[in-house]
């Protein structure tokens, strides 16, 4: 069924339209054609019974008398009359009680008679025979009965002629409607037919002026209509995409242009660069160069200036001591203050060369326990200075990241500073900490000191520069600037603030333990540029 | 009732043409008279009275001049009827004295027929019916004959005719003669 279901999707719609009007037109024939072989059956039956009917009643009428004053010859010769009829095979005439009292058989015909037949309003018909039995009456009352058997072979006749009838209409009426669904299919086919081969030239030739012809407003029109409406749409999406496509196509070299604009102009911007680099590595390098030669000086001068300082002092010391009778007081007053500032500058010359071997120094990072380094300093400063009173906190377990000597060497500057500036306070107190709520840790030293005005914040970290004179508190100038510089050198930042007469507080950063290979490998550029900001 | 008497009728008359030892076995009345009656009475089918001719009781008045003999079969058919009259049965020894009864049927057998006029005068109305030969030419209508064991009739269709009676054309067909 599915094969044949196939099969017949697959077969043009034209044949399809033909194939659908002659089975409708051969299915309601046959429908006609059995209701009508239906029809002339029970027309013929009951024509048969009619007839058969009527003759038993004719017979057994004309038989009443017969029957009445018992006369078979009588009967026998109304029964002859039976003989006109060439279907009728057989009639018995039977009296009142059953008993076969006339009868007339057809020549040549096979044919039994039954015995005391029952009267029947109905025919019984089968086996191409038809019997009826029909009872006689006489003023009232029952005096016999007629038995009819007829053939029924006419049956055959008429079977055969509507057989043939049906078919001769089958095929006149099947050629008909063959030619005329032919006709008729084009109204139906030639829309869709018509369609199909535009959509075939649409495809072969895109051509979007194409247009499907409407021939009647049915659902094929409104077919027609819809792919009409549906080519108009794709012509207009289709001048849309290209004006789209052209507007793309001017935007992209415009972009191109600019691109290569841009590329141009990177590389200028990286040939300036390179430019930029390779003058800096020069200037770089020659102030480097300078710089090393003016250290270099600087060294030379300050190794070369300790000697003559240490025999102006030597020997002043020893004109002191072994000539002090040729000396007045006040010869040898001088001669003391002479001393003096020669011991000062040979601190100075100290501090400087120190100062400079720093800057020359290499860093060696590694864990530091600056709580514990600051107590050590502290307690070193506290026995060189037992007559002062000071109240020294630090906080415990501080770590830091850095040189460690370097560090104690900024610690021994910064707390060193703290006890010197507390010097004038009976209640001296210097508190060595960190604030770890900050993004990188910051380590403080607070004192309550002389403190100092933060107009000058900026100038207490330069060489030489001093707040207080020299008398008030002894120093050099250049611990901060040395501090600085370690700070620096370990890539953190230091600043200052302070309060005149109420106290000061350094505060400085050292890169955290994540930062450290950063650090660690490009150490001194890396500290230079955070120096630099 | 009616249905019964016919059907006794019918078997009696099987009996007499195919059975014949049965007749002896049933004592009289003979075969003969029941034959005849119910005779007598098929032939009230085949022919048509005038209306005139009933009273206003509607009765049909059969009358029987046959002595005793047939008195058992012929009680048989009182009340029956006959196009929608009773039949009234009316023994007589004369056929001259009907006693005021207007006859409808006059049954003259064979025995009493010496009592009967030399010509039978055709009264209106009236079919007369005999069972002896030369019936028909004194005047009678129908005439019962015996032949070869079968009760068979003969008609005097001018009698009938004049006393104005239609006799149907099967009675007719059946006749042995026709006068």
């Amino acid at each position: 069924m599915s094969t044949v279901a196939r099969a017949f999707y697959n077969i043009s719609l034209r044949w399809k339209a033909v194939i659908v009007m002659l089975g409708v037109t051969a299915i309601s024939l046959i429908l006609a054609v059995t209701g009508m072989l239906f029809h002339t059956r029970t027309a013929f039956e009951r024509q048969m019974e009619q007839k058969l009917f009527l003759l038993a009643d004719v017979i057994g009428s004309n038989s009443t008398a017969a029957l009445a004053f018992n006369d078979p010859l009588a009967a026998t010769e109304t029964l002859a009359a039976l003989s006109s009829d060439e279907h009728i095979i057989a009639g018995g005439l039977y009296d009142a009680q059953g008993n076969l009292f006339a009868q007339y058989r057809r020549p040549n015909v096979e044919a039994e008679l039954p015995n005391a037949p029952r009267a029947d309003q109905q025919m019984t018909i089968g086996g191409g025979r038809a019997e009826i039995t029909r009872a006689i009456d006489l003023k009232g009352r029952t005096v016999g009965a007629v038995h009819l058997l007829a053939d029924t072979s006419e049956w055959n006749d008429i079977l055969w002629r509507f057989v043939a009838i049906a078919g001769i209409l089958f095929v006149v009426v099947l050629t008909i409607g063959f030619f005329v669904s032919i006709a008729l299919q084009r109204f139906v086919t030639e829309p869709v037919t018509d369609l199909v081969q535009l959509m075939r030239r649409i495809a072969l030739e895109h051509d979007p002026s194409l247009r499907a012809v409407k021939r009647g407003n049915d659902e094929l029109g409104v077919l027609v209509d819809g792919f009409n409406g549906m080519l108009d749409e794709i012509g207009k999406r289709r001048a849309e995409l290209e004006r789209a496509r052209d507007q793309l196509r001017h935007h992209l070299s415009d972009l191109n242009s600019e691109v290569t604009e841009r590329k141009r102009a990177e590389q200028q911007i990286r040939d300036l660069n390179e430019d930029l680099d390779r003058r800096v590595k020069e200037r770089t390098a020659q102030l480097e160069a300078s710089n090393a030669e003016l250290e270099a000086f600087a060294y030379s001068v300050s190794h070369d200036l300790r000697a003559p300082l240490r025999g102006i002092d030597g020997f002043s010391g020893i004109l002191l001591s072994e000539h002090a009778a040729s000396l007045n007081p006040s010869g040898q007053a001088l001669l003391q203050r002479v001393r003096q500032a020669a011991q000062r500058m040979a601190e100075l010359i100290d501090d400087l060369l120190n100062l400079s071997r720093i800057t020359r120094s290499q860093l060696t990072r590694q864990d530091v326990d600056i709580g514990a380094l600051a107590i050590e300093v502290a307690d070193e400063l506290k026995n060189q200075n037992q007559n002062r009173n000071v109240q020294f906190t630090a906080a415990p377990d501080m770590h830091a990241w850095g040189d460690r000597n370097l560090l104690r060497v900024v610690l021994e500057n910064l707390l060193g500073n703290a006890w010197k500036f507390t010097s004038k306070r009976p209640d001296a107190r210097i508190e060595f900490g960190m604030k770890t709520d900050e993004p990188e840790p910051i380590y403080y030293v607070r004192d309550n000191g002389a403190g100092f005005d933060m107009a000058y914040a900026r100038q207490l970290f330069n060489v030489f520069q001093r707040l207080h004179d020299v008398t008030e508190f002894p120093g050099t100038g250049i611990g901060l600037a040395t501090v600085q510089r370690i700070i620096k050198k370990h890539g953190g930042r230091i600043w200052a603030q302070g309060v005149v007469a109420e106290g000061a507080t350094i505060y400085f950063t050292l890169p955290r333990l994540g930062e450290q290979t950063a650090t660690a490998d490009s150490g001194a550029n890396y500290s230079d540029r955070r120096t630099a900001r | 009732m009616r249905a019964r008497f016919i059907a006794v009728a019918w078997v009696c008359l099987a009996e007499t043409f195919f059975d014949g030892t049965v007749a002896a076995q049933s004592q009289p009345p003979a075969l003969e008279h029941q034959v005849k009656t119910s005779y007598l009475y098929n032939f009230m089918h085949f022919v048509v009275w005038p209306e005139d001719v009933f009273g206003e009781d509607g009765k049909f008045n059969l009358c029987v001049v046959a002595g005793n003999r047939y008195d058992s079969v012929l009680d048989a058919l009182i009340a029956e009827r006959v196009d929608g009259h009773e039949i009234a049965v009316h023994k007589l020894d004369d056929p001259t004295q009907t006693g005021g009864v207007r006859c409808h049927l006059l049954f003259l057998a064979r025995d009493k027929f010496g009592l009967a006029p030399k010509t039978l005068a055709a009264e209106h109305g009236v079919l007369t019916i005999g069972d002896m030969p030369g019936f028909l030419e004194r005047g009678g209508i129908i005439n019962l004959v015996e032949v070869r064991g079968k009760i068979r009739f003969e008609v005097n269709q001018t009698a009938a005719q004049r006393a104005g009676l239609t006799i149907s054309s099967k009675l007719l067909e059946l006749s042995m003669r026709l006068l």
